[in-house]
């Protein structure tokens, strides 16, 4: 069974059915990629996953748990986490500090938990991910002072050092360098390695054809089909989404 | 202006701090045996901004939702306090408990509509308590808003200076204490981006609630001691539009979000109040406003917004270069 499934997820803005009635499932350590064009409803999916949308009809099980409607905060305790299409960091804290928050609310346990300072596990296990990303070099700089670049590979951590199970990215290297898309592949190839589970979102079709073992796509709300890369590419409808043929 | 590195500036470094803390604090203890009864005065004035800046930081400055009605606070307990005195005879004391009490359920109370609100609408939603409670206040008889309470004042000045001292002190300390605990990473972090902060797993709502009813809480403490020090309250007083200002630009001029970022601003804000408002009393208003102008084309992240501070100390500065790390300069 997945570790995490989507059944006839529906969610219509107004008069717009951004998303139609789309299941797909993740198993454990796999990298699953959703493409699709402009609008087909690809982020709009994700934010019903995560909380951030309440889905019109259809359920979301994480690991075996219902977690449909629950606030976005309880679903990554559960061990569920997503980065934005555009960087959502906190420009008034250093790159260590949002490790340091990013880990903090996973293992809290009671009230008087939160009133205390970060343990110096926590310390260490920001440490670590700051090594992993190779950003040792910014830890107390302000994360506004960083590139773009450096921004979404922050938020990546950020996303990561909580040690989730499924970790969603929604367009990782959208807008980012090419030097740092290869470096941001292979953080997930080795997270992948260690265990995680990840759903990419994606445009760039180079990056997510290179990196995903299955993929979705979506056209209009509705998924259209599924298979790995290859099968993707011979697909004759996925052409013609894309190609306008 | 970093310190040099090297094992005796780090020493240095490391005391310098709490010692110059340790010298004011001692300064101020002995200090209204020495001064003048105006200097007294200010620093009182002082100490009381700083109790107020402080508890407003934590809401303002931490979280990030800019109250313009946090004076309610200090009327809801002065105001309590004096019912209780005056109308069930109950004394001081328990009278002052059960104010702060009140004055906190009401912060919960206006804290769970008005937290959803953000920026502006957040902003304007606290103009509107303030003038609303202070107008319903004002109206209801029981309350004897219009008339207002006498308070037997029953202290020498100097209980009020050292009452003040303690609760600036202890203010301060609590949101040093909140600032470093996971709760005021949490309220940091919903400062500036709510939703990323509900991904990574902060229970937003809570955390919100909490910051709004702790920020009331000194505030709240201070009611009924404000009340005695005047002898004397109604609304125009501890309901007062001007008091709620006042919070604010402490926390703004001295820096929004840092713990000592009230204390420079109350020092600031109340000394140059106070002289200015001693010699040139027809102009006082001109000056301040002309302060205040000033500090915002110049300083509008405040005193120590416009440091850049890091564990390795401290510069008149903000890095604004962007650093290449070690790992991409290599690929």
């Amino acid at each position: 069974m997945g570790i995490l499934q989507a059944r006839g997820i529906s969610k219509a803005f107004g008069g717009l059915q951004a998303v139609d009635g789309v299941d797909f499932e993740v198993e454990p350590a796999e990298i699953v990629g959703i493409i699709g064009p402009n609008g087909s409803g690809k982020t709009t999916l994700c934010n019903c996953v995560m909380g951030l949308l309440r889905p019109d009809s259809g359920t979301v099980c994480f690991r075996g748990q219902d977690i449909t409607g629950l606030p976005p905060y309880q679903i990554s305790r559960l061990g569920l986490r997503k980065t934005f299409q555009l960087v959502h960091l906190f420009p008034n804290m250093t790159v260590f500090e949002c490790l340091l928050l990013g880990q903090q609310e996973t293992h809290l346990s009671g009230f008087s938990a939160r009133l205390r300072p970060h343990s110096p596990d926590e310390v260490r296990i920001a440490i670590n991910m700051l090594e992993f990303l190779g950003l040792q070099g910014v830890r107390d700089h302000l994360t506004d002072s960083l590139s773009y670049g450096q921004q979404k590979l922050l938020e990546f951590g950020l996303a990561l050092v909580a040690s989730p199970t499924v970790v969603i990215l929604d367009e990782p290297v959208a807008g980012v360098n090419p030097t740092m898309a290869v470096h941001l592949r292979d953080r997930i190839l080795e997270a992948r390695k260690r265990g995680t589970t990840f759903l990419i979102v994606e445009h760039e079709m180079a990056f997510v054809m290179g990196l995903c073992d299955r993929i979705v796509v979506l056209n209009q709300g509705r998924k259209i089909c599924e298979g790995t890369p290859d099968q993707i590419r011979r697909n004759e409808e996925v052409v013609e989404v894309y190609l306008g043929v | 202006m970093t310190f040099a590195a090297g094992p005796t500036a780090a020493r240095l470094r490391r005391i310098a701090f709490p010692l110059a803390i340790l010298i004011v604090v001692v300064a101020v203890l002995v200090a209204p045996f020495y001064v003048s009864a105006l200097t007294r005065r200010v620093l009182s004035a002082i100490f009381f901004g700083v109790t107020l800046g402080a508890s407003y930081n934590i809401i303002g400055g931490f979280a990030g939702f800019p109250s313009f009605g946090h004076s309610v606070f200090l009327g809801t307990s002065a105001y309590t306090t004096a019912i209780l005195m005056h109308r069930y005879g109950i004394t001081f004391y328990p009278a002052w408990a059960a104010g702060i009490l009140v004055s906190l359920v009401v912060a919960a109370l206006l804290g769970i509509p008005l937290l959803r609100l953000r920026g502006h609408y957040f902003a304007v939603g606290t103009i509107m308590i303030q003038f609303g409670l202070a107008e319903i206040v004002s109206a209801v008889p029981y309350l004897e808003g219009g008339r207002g309470w006498t308070f037997a004042t029953g202290y020498s000045y100097n209980v009020f200076y050292y009452f003040f001292l303690v609760t600036a002190i202890l203010s301060v300390l609590s949101t040093w204490f909140v600032r470093r605990s996971r709760f005021g990473f949490g309220l940091l972090a919903i400062n500036r981006n709510e939703v990323q902060a509900q991904v990574l797993g902060v229970p937003t709502a809570a955390y919100k609630l909490a910051a709004f009813v702790l920020s009331a809480f000194w505030i709240a403490v201070l009611g009924p001691m404000y009340g005695r020090y005047l002898a004397y309250i109604d609304t125009t007083v501890v309901f007062s539009p001007r008091i709620s200002i006042n919070m604010l630009l402490y926390t703004l001029i001295g820096g929004m979000g840092h713990v000592v970022g009230p204390v420079i601003g109350a020092v600031i804000v109340e000394t140059v109040n106070n002289y200015v408002w001693a010699r040139f009393l027809e102009i006082h208003l001109i000056v301040y406003g002309v302060m205040l102008i000033l500090f915002t084309l110049f300083l509008p992240r405040g005193v120590l917004g416009s440091l850049h501070f890091s564990p390795r100390g401290f510069a008149l500065r903000r890095p604004k270069e962007r650093v290449v790390s070690e790992t991409l300069k290599e690929a």
